[in-house]
């Protein structure tokens, strides 16, 4: 065509002018670290693995989430899911069921026989883990698979370790996980059962190991000092659960006194309630104060549990128990009242807290211990070298997940102590916090479906019977995801940017900024659903 | 326990793309083969809501048309930034002539189609179709003459009015499309009322419908989804067709170039503009508002209301906005009803 | 030459100006050249109405309103004490009254003492009409009795069978027949080897609807407007019958809109075609601009019409040459043959140029005036304009931005750019004449035209047709004597400086008389006419004519040129300017300061209303 001079032009020239020279700010794409991430206990990539189920690809979602916990059916049962409480979400409506999504991956894995890629590289190293519980099997499972030999050494007669022994079955039917214990010796750990290490030392000498982790789990309940008679049948928290695990199962009668508050003191009261009987928790101050998870409360109390709030034991009889009621002074510490009650009681289960048995360890040079518990460096390990320790053997919060944890960690760091180096965590991104997101993306929860979404998580933390998510349930609660902090591919940049200065790379890519024509206006970052664009000062 | 099955994908389609839904179900804006057919390199001011409307809107007509598409465009923002010479950002086939005329040269560009189409020389891909487009002054002011004619007779022309509401190109002056109350160069917000009169206002897509063409339909540059499904559905009838896109403008309202979007969300979202669509001059369908608000809230991020929230907020004029968008809300039926 | 002029008076909706139109057709019929039109009102049903037809045996260029009648038709009795129906009427006229009475009975007994009984007739037309078609039409049983009186013509299509049942009161009357509707479709040459086929008598705005379809338009657009109606009327209806084929007809709301949608056809490679006039043209400025900013070639027919305000419905100039400036060529026709001609020359320049084109033709005078027109043919027409190829099209196939904003560091070359292509349309005109010339055997079009201007001491400048009437007027000057000549502007723009300077260059003399006025200054061809002859030393004078439809009449011509040859002219002339008038309004001015609105004022002086005859 032959084109009049000026007037008419020709298509798209504008090309020409690279308007990315007017911007004074540059957006630029970062990965936030979400905050049901950066509460996890076991640093699961809980986003990144979400983000594989929401478009229902589970394998992948599972491979994800076991590249950090290989427990996902475990912890989808057991895991106090503080990342919940953490989430975007329930600023929104309520949080993601990360618990119950994590739980159907975990069970799906074990229906669909998923195991683990088999190890294919050999450092020629030896690792021994003492303690065949959450934390030494994690450790166990990371260290295998970062090429490692690795001998897993338990007193006890099953995998599992406190799990086994400290978790009623309602909770944790064996079968899962014994199924996911043995996944992790399918990987070629070597494990020693029944084989107490009662020499750290020693026993690394003779097994010819390069390091060592310690994991042993609190298994020794605390006693306290009760008054009482010769025929006052007192016992402690974690053998009664420890003898549910053996054929012989503990006598406690009808009325059961359980004294404590934590979680364990729950256990028990429930797994007596299982068992018949009518069992009352004595704790000395309030349900706020009770250091209990307050929906583990809840459960108890709904299944018939009763609790005696602000009262002590002061003294236990043969067949009843004297309380004293307290009250909470100014600073929340109970103060005894001298108003006393008394009691029907068969039996008292002390759940006053538990302790390690730190006897292998005498006699290690450069060890130390305290309160009970090994210190150990921010790298896990222990004054002595390559000797590193996790779970309740350390100071910290005690539950599973936090000992999963742990044994990651102190794998990686034995790793690299294996290899003189020492390793960096890369560095933390800055938190995903909700002002950063933009809310108005997400789809509102259609109300008709909200109810039941409520019921089918209530299920999945508290009924083993009733089962977990179907399929169609784990995807939606997965599909509830903000991705906060991490991009999800929703397109928006690309589709709002006035100057069509994003580029699109393709499914699993992400995007570009074409700076060239970026003239920064900021809109890409203010419609990022999830934060993932920050807008940064040009240097002129 | 039944579940029922749930459409939740995670962002819905409030986003431009969802990797979640089948490819046929996105946007033509998430696809990378989209046509860009306002190519980068214009000079529209950073977070301009008309160069995304236009993108968003000839993008889908493009699509709908299967690229046989031509535009007419009517003086204003998006002629001069788009097409100062040397260089044009338009891919497709696009005539500018003047202020007030778009609709009738867009008509010209029908009949010539039509004529050719009868001698067998048509486009090559199927039927050529026509856009007009221009801003509120182009549409609702100088431009109105034309439109009402174009609507009158029926033509096959779509005409996208992308409503700014005021002259942004000559400098933020007062047009038919510019609210109550807001401070424009010829609005200022000095005497006993300050900024803009309450008139009697000038709402085109009603007069559109008046006009009982085929279809009307209304749209804001923050629901790209229904905006794309109002073009496309606007290219499935012949005869004269209207949509009016709410686009904010950062210059004239004063407001923030990456609040844009947010400002038009916020349009919609207190009612003062409703987002809806009529087919032969009645209402038959609108979108609700997903989490209503107050006027307050879309007005107070603006300057060009700044004046409304001085010392002593004006609280009466405040009030009798508020009363323009519950009326829209009654009037179009934008309250959300729930339901999946 | 042979010439008979016939003046019928009547009202509003008695069919005063079919009457004269089917007068002409008639003569036409019999193979003599003929001239009618109306007296140009904005009357309604019931006003009263003038219509005007000459009858020669050779080509009429007379525009002036039939002054000395040699026949007058009176349609309505009650006429004859309100207007001065005898105006002019030459001594021992006809007259033709429809009424029951007798002359004397009428009052007119004074009047017809010594006029030959034989040239005097009344007819019952009304009741006549009444009986026939149910209709008060008294215009064809007049007709029929003018054909009876007059004699001098045969009506062998109406008479024959009109001798029965006549209530004729005149000895000589005889009553028509039934009137026949087939004399207002195409005339059969009564001898058919006379007869060159593509000859009718027809209204100019149909000939010139009647060549612009043989051009093949796609799209055509209109917006009514006198007196360009029956143009587009024209057009309308053959793309309604589909006459015309493969062609879009676009009512529009405006003229605004009628250019704007020319506008996107054009560039999207349809022939596109419009028609306005006067206050229509300025209503569509901004986009008469804007076509040729971008190189449309549209064609437009300008039915040129005075501006107001005072609004004025007549003829003059003021309204294309208002947009002298616009980018556009404008071609002027002197006849409804050369309208006719230069539409199809204006596509194939404006299309070969890629520029738009007026054809200016004098509204009322020429739109509205019947007479004979050779029409071509199809295959003639083809053979000439071939298909048009655009020189930017939008097209989805290959996408171009039209209509750039171009700034200062190009808009000097796109506007020398528009100017060149007009330089090259001033050799492009004559060439297109001549090749039209080889195709249909008529000298039409080019630049200009001169008259009689060899040795000439005096040469009129003039555009339109007003031309013949000059042409009359100077030959029968050049008959006494005097050297007088005529150049005709066909092209004003571009405008011919060269042949304007060529043709004039060897007068003593030159008078502009145009139908424009550059208020506040004078002539507006003059100063074009004055520019070509730069340097050349020459009386000129401007004479401003014809304003608002002002008749521009032989008389005035004679007695302005023959002042001219004295050089006894101002400097700048307005014909027939009515200066007591004029005189009393400026008194009136000079004395009031609240004098009150003008044209009022001057109406209310002259006592009379805005048709006068004359």
């Amino acid at each position: 065509m032959e084109k009049p001079f000026a007037i008419t032009l020709n298509p798209g020239s504008s090309l020409a002018n690279h308007t990315g020279s007017w911007r004074t700010e540059r957006p630029v794409y970062v990965d936030r670290l979400p905050p049901c991430n950066q509460q996890c206990p076991a640093g699961e990539d809980i986003q990144g693995w979400l983000f594989h189920a929401e478009s229902g690809d589970y394998e992948t979602a599972w491979r994800h989430l076991t590249r950090d916990n290989p427990f996902p059916a475990i912890m989808g049962r057991v895991c106090y899911h503080t990342c919940e409480g953490a989430c975007n979400r329930g600023k929104i409506d309520s949080p993601v069921g990360i618990n119950s999504v994590e739980r159907f991956l975990g069970d799906e894995a074990l229906k669909q026989g998923w195991t683990f890629a088999p190890v294919s590289v050999n450092s020629g190293k030896r690792v021994l883990v003492v303690g065949a519980g959450p934390s030494g099997m994690s450790a166990a499972y990371h260290l295998r698979r970062l090429g490692h030999h690795v001998t897993v050494q338990d007193a006890g007669p099953f995998l599992g370790g406190m799990m086994r022994f400290g978790i009623p079955k309602y909770r944790l039917p064996r079968d899962v996980l014994e199924a996911e214990m043995q996944r992790i010796v399918a990987l070629g750990v070597e494990v020693k059962l029944n084989s107490r290490v009662d020499n750290i030392l020693e026993s690394m000498k003779t097994g010819k190991f390069d390091a060592a982790f310690l994991a042993v789990g609190a298994h020794i309940g605390k006693r306290a000092y009760i008054p009482a008679g010769d025929t006052a049948r007192i016992v402690d928290a974690i053998s009664v659960l420890r003898s549910m695990e053996g054929e012989e199962k503990p006598m406690l009668g009808r009325r059961v006194i359980v004294y404590g508050g934590g979680n364990t003191a729950i256990d028990v009261a429930r797994t007596a309630k299982r068992m018949g009987a009518d069992p009352i928790i004595v704790y000395r101050r309030n349900r706020e104060k009770a250091p209990a998870h307050d929906f583990e409360i809840e459960e108890a109390l709904q299944e018939g549990v009763m609790v005696k709030w602000l009262s002590t034991i002061k003294q236990a009889g043969e067949s009843s128990i004297t309380i004293e009621k307290m009250v909470l002074d100014d600073k929340g510490f109970p103060q005894p009242t001298g108003e006393f009650e008394t009691m029907e009681a068969d039996s008292v289960v002390l759940a006053l807290g538990q302790d390690v048995d730190l006897g292998l360890l005498d006699g290690v040079p450069g060890l130390e211990v305290a309160d009970g518990v090994v210190k150990v460096a921010p790298n896990m390990m222990t004054g002595h070298p390559g000797i590193f320790a996790g779970g309740d053997m350390v100071p910290a919060e005690r539950n599973v997940t936090v000992a999963i944890g742990h044994g990651k960690k102190a794998a990686r760091h034995i790793d690299a102590w294996l290899r003189s180096a020492t390793h960096e965590a890369p560095k933390k991104h800055e938190v995903a916090t909700f002002e950063r997101l933009n809310t108005w993306y997400y789809s509102d929860a259609p109300k008709t479906v909200q109810p039941m979404l409520d019921i089918i998580r209530r299920q999945s933390t508290f009924d083993e019977v009733q089962g977990g998510l179907d399929e169609t349930n784990a995807l939606f609660e997965a599909r509830r995801c903000l991705s906060c902090g991490n991009c999800f591919e929703c397109d928006n940049c690309y589709g709002v940017c006035p100057d069509n200065a994003v580029i699109k790379l393709g499914a699993g890519k992400r995007f570009e900024f074409n700076y060239d024509y970026c003239k920064g206006c900021g809109i890409c970052a203010a419609e990022c659903p999830c934060g993932a664009i920050v807008m940064e000062p040009e240097k002129l | 326990m039944s579940m029922q099955p749930v459409k939740f994908y995670q962002t819905g389609t409030f986003t431009v793309g969802n990797r979640l839904l089948a490819p046929e179900d996105r946007s033509v804006q998430s696809n990378m083969e989209r046509t860009n057919s306002l190519n980068s390199g214009h000079r529209a001011c950073q977070g301009c809501g008309e160069a995304l409307g236009a993108r968003y809107a000839i993008d889908a007509a493009m699509k709908a048309t299967n690229r046989q598409l031509i535009a007419a465009n009517a003086t204003g923002c998006l002629e001069v930034f788009s097409t100062p010479y040397p260089e044009s950002s338009w891919q497709i086939p696009w005539i500018h002539s003047l202020f007030g005329n778009t609709a009738a040269v867009a008509t010209g560009i029908a009949a010539a189609i039509k004529v050719k189409k009868g001698k067998g020389q048509g486009g090559q891909h199927g039927d050529i179709r026509v856009v007009a487009q221009g801003g509120d002054g182009g549409t609702t002011d100088i431009g109105f003459g034309c439109l009402s004619g174009m609507f009158e007779r029926n033509d096959d022309v779509l005409y996208i009015c992308y409503d700014n509401e005021a002259y942004m190109n000559t400098g933020v002056q007062r047009s038919s499309a510019t609210p109550p109350a807001a401070r424009t160069a010829t609005t200022m917000p000095v005497g006993e009322h300050p900024g803009n009169n309450f008139g009697q206002g000038k709402f085109v897509p009603a007069i559109a419908m008046a006009h009982g063409i085929p279809y009307v339909a209304t749209a804001t540059v923050a629901d790209l989804r229904d905006l794309e499904h109002k073009v496309t559905k606007a290219m499935s009838f012949r005869g004269a067709r209207y949509l009016h896109i709410l686009v904010p403008c950062p210059l004239g309202w004063g407001t923030a170039s990456h609040d844009t979007i947010r400002m038009a969300r916020l349009a919609k979202e207190t009612g003062l503009f409703p987002v809806f669509e009529a087919e032969y001059g009645e209402v038959v369908s609108s979108l609700p508002i997903r989490h209503r608000l107050p006027v307050e809230e879309y007005l107070r991020p603006q300057k060009r209301f700044a004046h409304l929230f001085g010392k002593t907020p004006a609280v009466a004029t405040i009030a009798r906005i508020q009363s323009m968008a519950d009326k829209n809300i009654r009037k179009y039926g934008l309250r959300f009803t729930g339901g999946a | 030459m042979a010439m008979f002029e016939v003046r019928i008076h009547g009202r509003g909706g008695q069919g005063v100006v079919t009457a004269a139109e089917m007068l002409s057709i008639a003569a036409f019929e019999e193979g003599r050249h003929a001239q009618a039109f109306p007296s140009f009102g904005s009357e309604r049903t019931g006003a009263p109405v003038v219509a005007f037809c000459r009858i020669a045996d050779a080509e009429i260029r007379l525009r002036e309103p039939v002054m000395q009648p040699d026949a007058l038709i009176i349609q309505d009795p009650t006429l004859l004490h309100q207007v001065d129906v005898f105006a002019g009427l030459k001594p021992g006229g006809y007259i033709l009254i429809n009424t029951n009475k007798s002359f004397t009975e009428l009052g007119l007994g004074e009047l017809i003492k010594d006029w030959p009984a034989e040239r005097l007739c009344t007819v019952s037309a009304t009741e006549l009409g009444q009986k026939h078609v149910g209709r008060p039409m008294p215009n064809v049983p007049l007709l029929g009795g003018f054909a009876a009186v007059s004699g001098s013509f045969s009506w062998p299509r109406w008479s024959k069978r009109s001798t029965q049942n006549s209530p004729a009161r005149s000895p000589a009357a005889t009553s028509p027949a039934r009137p026949r509707p087939s004399i207002l479709s195409v005339p059969k040459w009564p001898q058919p080897n006379r007869r060159p086929p593509m000859l009718k008598q027809t209204e100019g705005s149909h000939a010139v609807a009647e060549a612009v379809a043989l051009c093949r338009p796609e799209v055509i657009c209109a917006y009514p407007i006198s007196p360009q109606t029956h143009i587009v009327e024209g057009i309308g209806e053959m793309v309604k019958s589909g006459e015309l084929k493969d062609c879009e007809f676009i009512n529009v709301e405006s003229e605004f809109a009628a250019m704007s949608v020319a506008i996107g056809s054009s560039a999207t490679g349809a022939r596109t075609y419009t028609a306005t006039a006067s206050q229509g043209l300025l209503f569509m400025a901004e986009a008469v601009f804007n076509a040729s900013g971008l190189g449309l070639p549209i064609v437009m027919t300008v039915a040129n019409r005075a501006i107001g305000s005072p609004i004025n419905i007549w003829n003059d100039h003021s309204d294309s040459l208002s947009q002298r400036d616009c980018g556009w060529m404008q071609l002027f026709a002197e006849t409804n043959q050369e309208a006719l001609d230069l539409h199809i020359q204006a596509f194939k320049l404006a299309e070969e140029l890629s520029l738009p084109v007026m054809v200016c033709m004098d509204g009322f005078i020429l739109t509205h005036a019947y007479e004979r027109v050779d029409m071509p043919t199809q295959a003639q027409v083809d053979a000439f304009l071939p298909p048009y190829v655009p020189r930017q099209v939008l097209d989805p196939s290959d996408p171009v931005s039209i209509g750039a904003m171009v700034g200062p560091e190009a808009f000097m070359e796109v506007r020398y750019l528009a100017h060149a292509k007009q330089m090259q349309a001033l050799e492009r005109i004559p060439e297109l004449a001549a090749e039209f010339k080889a195709v249909f055997g008529r000298e039409t079009g080019g630049l200009t035209h001169t008259y009689r201007s060899d040795d000439a001491e005096t040469m009129i400048v003039a555009m339109g047709s007003v031309l013949g009437t000059i042409k009359d007027t100077v030959d029968e000057m050049r008959d006494a004597g005097v050297k007088i000549g005529v150049l005709g502007i066909t092209s004003y723009r571009p405008f011919p400086l060269q042949n304007v300077r060529e043709a004039l260059k060897n007068a003593k003399r030159v008078v502009v008389l145009e139908k424009s006025l550059a208020v506040g200054k004078g002539g507006i061809l003059s100063s074009d006419v004055r520019m070509a002859l730069s340097g050349i030393q020459l009386h000129g004078y401007t004479v401003i004519a014809g304003l608002g439809g002002r008749a521009i009449t032989k008389k005035s011509l004679h007695a302005l040129f023959a002042k001219a040859g004295r050089d006894e002219l101002e400097p700048l002339t307005f014909l027939d300017l009515d200066w007591t008038a004029v005189n009393k309004q400026l008194e009136r001015e000079r004395s009031k300061r609240r004098s009150g609105p003008i044209a009022e004022n001057m109406l209310r002086d002259l006592g009379t209303v805005a048709s006068r005859i004359a």
